[in-house]
């Protein structure tokens, strides 16, 4: 009777989990993202604290310029998110221009086999001045950010309101999820 | 350099003996097909009679003659560079200015890139021997001293070739400069004939946008539209527009209407903006070819060659990432001299700051098979630049710059000092 009631209680717990998966991480998750694998979608509930270099770009708007901060997470795409947030708010020293508007909403974060998803909101792109190399310090402040500071992110791929989009402000192909370019410290891209 | 991984560098050892073994070949191959010859086509049941003759020239047969022997369909694809062959029993993909052929999902390699000669399709003749019979279904033997092509019976050939995973991403390197038809070697210096504007944006896409409200889709067109009038008039170039209006026009859109009107030259004109109000000046860009996209450096790993392991490299990734490294590579030498002349024509003209002459993963001038710049006419985002970027003397004065710069290019190309790219 005992083992009766177990098997069923499991049963239970595991198509509440189930639908749990399906309803919520469904339906969060923006199109073109692979489901992760089961398990995958149990946060690790372990505050992270990080001391990160924050690629903003330098006061000629010609290269990335790195700045120094502290930066705490629930779980590891909490983590980023608040990342990509402290880029959004900007850098603290005036010598540094910011690379994001700062109307800019983190949406999500996902993060699955090296490649980090961020979706931001509209105002990324709506905001944005517009220039060739401003999109392209844009870009790669969050790349280079979220790649260079974590050994496992190989690449990242920025979402528009939950889509891909072929570019940011109309020149620089964000179609796929890119690796980090740390020439543009020298503010080379080769 | 991150990039430069042990199997990485492995694999460009690979290539480099992959492309001596090609030049070699190639070399042996040259003396019998370095002037013109006929290849006779023996059909079967015909004994020695012909059924017909391919005319070769360099070592390249006419692609329409051999459509017409060996009864082939064809269709272009939008951008010009992906033309398929319908056979009989089969079809095949060529690459336009590469030496791939792809059928069915694998590849073969032939000695040299197809090749797009005002508006004619000439291929390697081992397309004859290699693709031929996948697309007809019979076997195909060159006599010793290639004058005769022996056709099999029906049934009889298929199509051979590798996974795109062995493959890897060599194919893209091993095309250039080999078989050179003769006419090219020997053709005169010529200036422009065909280009294009790109008047950047365009409808929804509003481009960068002043303090007072100018808008870069409405100052860059205008310029465009003035630079097209000078070109046309002073130097009787044909010039088209990629937008004559207010509208929306991809990214993709603009570089196949420069392949498909033919241009030389393709300039993309934008107004620039950053952060920070008070920068200044003037950026010319050229393509980098250097992608951060992990994927497109994972092809080049193919230690999996041998063993054959990890199926599954994506046949239209791997394409796309051939064609797109293919596109402007060849022109980005004559990308990097365009992009420095209007860099410098600008500056000295305008004086305004040099913000110098750039490269960078743009999205618009991917695809261009020509030499391809963009070019950044000024900070909108600077009031005070907004200001003058506004005033039609000032659009006109930019005009008159980028002509001047277009026109030294002409110039140079005229008196040959600037070796033109062949596609």
């Amino acid at each position: 009777m005992r083992k009766k009631l177990l098997i069923a209680g499991l049963l239970l717990l595991m198509s509440v989990a189930v639908y749990a998966a399906y309803r919520y991480g469904a339906a969060v998750r923006p199109p073109g993202i692979p489901v992760p694998e089961e398990g995958a979608l149990i946060p690790r509930a372990l505050p992270q604290t990080r001391e990160v270099d924050l690629y903003f770009a330098d006061v000629t708007g010609r290269r990335l310029s790195i700045e120094r901060r502290e930066v705490t997470g629930e779980n590891r795409e909490d983590l980023y998110g608040r990342i990509v947030e402290e880029l959004i708010r900007g850098p603290e020293d005036p010598g540094r221009l910011r690379t994001l508007p700062v109307t800019t909403l983190v949406r999500t974060v996902y993060f699955q086999d090296g490649t980090v998803w961020v979706d931001l909101d509209s105002a990324v792109r709506d905001e944005h001045p517009g220039g060739t190399w401003t999109e392209v310090l844009a870009v790669y402040s969050v790349v280079n950010t979220l790649a260079e500071n974590f050994s496992d992110v190989e690449q990242v791929q920025i979402l528009i309101e939950g889509d891909e989009n072929d570019t940011l402000a109309g020149h620089v192909d964000i179609s796929r999820p890119l690796g980090s370019r740390v020439q543009l410290l020298a503010g080379d891209w080769e | 350099m991150k990039d430069e991984r042990p199997r990485v560098r492995r694999a460009r050892i690979f290539l480099k003996v992959l492309a001596f073994a090609t030049a070699g070949s190639l070399l042996l191959s040259f003396g019998s097909f370095a002037t013109a010859s006929e290849i006779r086509v023996q059909m079967p049941g015909t004994g020695d009679g012909a059924s017909g003759s391919l005319t070769v020239r360099s070592g390249m047969v006419d692609l329409a003659s051999i459509m017409k022997v060996f009864n082939l369909r064809s269709s272009l694809d939008l951008m010009g560079d992906r033309l398929d062959l319908v056979g009989d029993s089969g079809s095949c993909r060529l690459l336009v200015g590469s030496p791939l052929v792809l059928s069915r999902g694998l590849f073969t390699v032939l000695s040299g890139p197809v090749q797009s000669l005002g508006g004619k399709f000439v291929i390697p003749h081992d397309f004859l021997t290699k693709a031929l019979p996948g697309l007809t279904g019979r076997s195909f033997d060159l006599d010793d001293d290639g004058s005769t092509l022996v056709v099999g019976p029906g049934n009889t050939g298929g199509f051979s070739g590798q996974r795109p995973e062995e493959l890897g991403r060599f194919a893209s390197f091993i095309r250039r400069d080999q078989y050179v038809p003769e006419e090219i070697l020997r053709e005169e210096p010529k200036g422009l004939s065909v280009v294009v504007l790109d008047p950047g944006h365009g409808g929804r896409s509003l481009g960068a946008q002043g303090s007072t409200g100018t808008l870069e889709k409405t100052l860059v067109l205008s310029v465009a539209e003035k630079l097209k009038t000078r070109l046309e008039e002073e130097l009787d170039l044909k010039v088209v527009l990629t937008r004559t209006a207010d509208y929306f026009v991809g990214l993709k859109e603009r570089t196949a209407i420069a392949n498909n009107n033919g241009a030389e030259l393709f300039l993309s004109i934008h107004a620039n903006a950053t952060f920070r109000k008070e920068i200044e000046g003037f950026e010319t860009y050229y393509l980098s070819f250097k992608s951060s996209d992990k994927k497109a450096v994972k092809y080049a790993e193919i230690e999996n060659q041998a063993l054959g392991v990890k199926g599954g490299a994506d046949e239209e990734a791997l394409l796309e990432a051939i064609l797109w490294d293919m596109a402007q590579t060849s022109f980005i030498n004559e990308s990097r001299e365009v992009a420095s002349i209007i860099q410098r024509s600008l500056v000295h003209d305008l004086r305004g700051s040099d913000r110098g002459v750039r490269q960078a993963p743009l999205a618009v001038l991917m695809g261009a098979r020509m030499p391809a710049v963009l070019v950044e006419i000024g900070f909108i985002s600077n009031p005070e630049q907004e200001l003058r970027l506004n005033r039609e003397s000032h659009q006109e004065e930019i005009a008159r710059s980028l002509y001047r710069a277009i026109e030294t290019y002409h110039r140079k190309l005229l008196r040959g000092e600037i070796q033109r790219s062949r596609p």
